[in-house]
């Protein structure tokens, strides 16, 4: 093909490679970009509890357990504490459950069996003060023992864009292949479980639900 | 003297040919510019405007075309009704054209006259009534809306008739002979002859059409058909840094059509009565 016929064929072939890109674009944006798992945070209910040994109890001549009030906040209403007692002597383990009465500064363990605290060895008093909703997300999304992906749009005006922004997470408790994180993620958040090739900060990715 | 003379004027030729060409020029250098510098430059404004990028790169258009692959649907809108308009023109301008120009009938002068009044009328004039018309037809929001006002455009019809004045009686006498037929005569006589003038037609009109801005802003509220031509606003105010490579894209088209055929265009409207 001369020059000449390229000159007079440029528009042709304008049109045919923009025909070409316009038919491809859409597979080489799924093909180049990284395929990631999504997921968004568990959300588990778990108690707030307060935990006091023996060197926290006390024991009245009458052989009622009691401790400070002052473990307690003073706002908290007794109704809504939930106390569990465990009494362990040799052998012979005892739980029951438990409601307090508070008098003179201190707060008193009253038990429905009447039991006799003095016998038993080991006391461990577990007050459930109230709830709290922690976000739990797969041990596989953390990178580094600190950080994860989470996903977030972009749109303009040719449309949606997914993005992954790194961001630092403070972990807590593990539980099975979970892990709890205490702080830097939302429970809205979309965080990268699984992906296809390395990410980085601010890559697009594509998600494999799409 | 006289080199004098030719000196001043060839630098008034650089000069000027600088002024119109620097913003093109400005255009393409920077559609290889990266993101990062373009935001450095134009943005934040921490360097000055230049010609020559640090580094020459395609990511500009690496972005638009395949992570905002939806640009093509624009691109695409605009070529749709460019090449639709540049068809239905040539389709309604060819026989009002010759009419106009060749067939002796009562009213034709004044019909002429309406023409060129129309022609002469600014376009925001007929804005209103059209928008009005079309709403009316229910055909408000669609791709008609565009291309039907387009496509009986009064400039084509009398571009035509200027260039069929020109053209020889003696021919038509001569056609009218074999058949009686006007149909005839003009698919087998005049349109074959006038092939440069309804080429130059269609290049003007495409152009024209590939820039239109006031009728699909007015008369579409549906993005999804908006043309290139309509993008290009929003895409300052969002990503301000794709602007060059789509206007790259966007000008190709209209910059081949005239390098192509700018002697068609030249030889045309110089054969055409005034």
């Amino acid at each position: 093909m001369t020059l000449r016929n390229l000159k007079g064929k440029s528009l042709i072939i304008y049109f045919s490679l923009m025909l070409f890109i316009t038919f491809f674009s859409k597979t080489l944006f799924y093909h180049i970009n990284p395929k990631v798992d999504v997921s968004k945070p568990l959300e588990k209910t778990i108690s707030v509890t307060i935990e006091l040994k023996d060197e926290d109890l006390s024991l009245d001549a009458d052989g009622n357990l009691y401790f400070d009030d002052t473990v307690i906040a003073e706002d908290t209403d007794d109704n809504d504490i939930f106390c569990r007692v465990t009494c362990s002597k040799a052998d012979n383990i005892d739980v029951s459950v438990c409601t307090l009465e508070r008098k003179n500064g201190s707060c008193y363990i009253v038990n429905s069996k009447q039991i006799s605290y003095i016998e038993y060895d080991n006391i461990l008093v577990e007050l459930i003060i109230g709830t709290k909703k922690r976000l739990f997300i797969e041990e596989a999304s953390v990178i580094d023992g600190k950080y994860v992906y989470i996903v977030y749009d972009e749109v303009n005006y040719f449309g949606l864009k997914h993005r992954v922004k790194k961001i630092p997470v403070k972990l807590g408790i593990s539980e099975d292949r979970f892990v709890e994180v205490t702080d830097g993620i939302n429970p809205e958040d979309l965080v990268v479980t699984k992906c296809d090739r390395n990410i980085q900060d601010g890559d697009i990715v594509v998600l494999s639900l799409d | 003297m006289r080199r004098l003379t030719s000196a001043v004027r060839l630098c008034f030729v650089i000069f000027s040919a600088a002024i119109f060409l620097y913003p093109i020029i400005w255009i393409i250098s920077t559609s290889f510019m990266g993101a990062k510098e373009f935001n450095l430059r134009y943005i934040t404004g921490q360097y000055g405007i230049t010609l020559i990028p640090w580094r020459v790169t395609f990511k500009q258009y690496y972005m638009l075309m395949v992570e905002n692959y939806r640009f093509f649907i624009f691109f695409w809108n605009s070529v749709l009704y460019a090449f639709i308009i540049t068809a239905m023109t040539v389709v309604v301008a060819v026989p009002a054209a010759f009419v106009l120009a060749k067939i002796q009938f009562r009213g034709r002068d004044m019909l002429l006259f309406l023409y060129i009044i129309i022609m002469m009328m600014p376009f925001q004039v007929t804005l209103v009534p059209n928008y009005i018309q079309l709403r009316d037809l229910g055909l408000l929001n669609t791709i008609w809306s565009i291309i039907l006002p387009a496509a009986f455009s009064s400039f084509s019809v009398f571009l035509l008739r200027q260039y069929f004045l020109s053209f020889p009686d003696q021919i038509i006498e001569s056609a009218r002979l074999e058949t009686n037929s006007v149909i005839n005569i003009l698919l087998r006589i005049v349109v074959p002859v006038s092939k440069p003038a309804i080429a130059a037609l269609m290049i003007v009109t495409f152009a024209e059409c590939w820039n239109l801005i006031e009728q699909p802003y007015i008369f579409l509220a549906n993005k999804n058909l908006y043309p290139l031509s309509l993008v290009f606003a929003d895409l300052i105010k969002e990503l301000p840094e794709l602007t060059s490579s789509a206007a790259v894209i966007y000008i190709t088209p209209v910059c081949i059509m005239f390098f192509l055929y700018k002697e068609f265009i030249a030889s045309s409207l110089g054969k055409m009565k005034w």
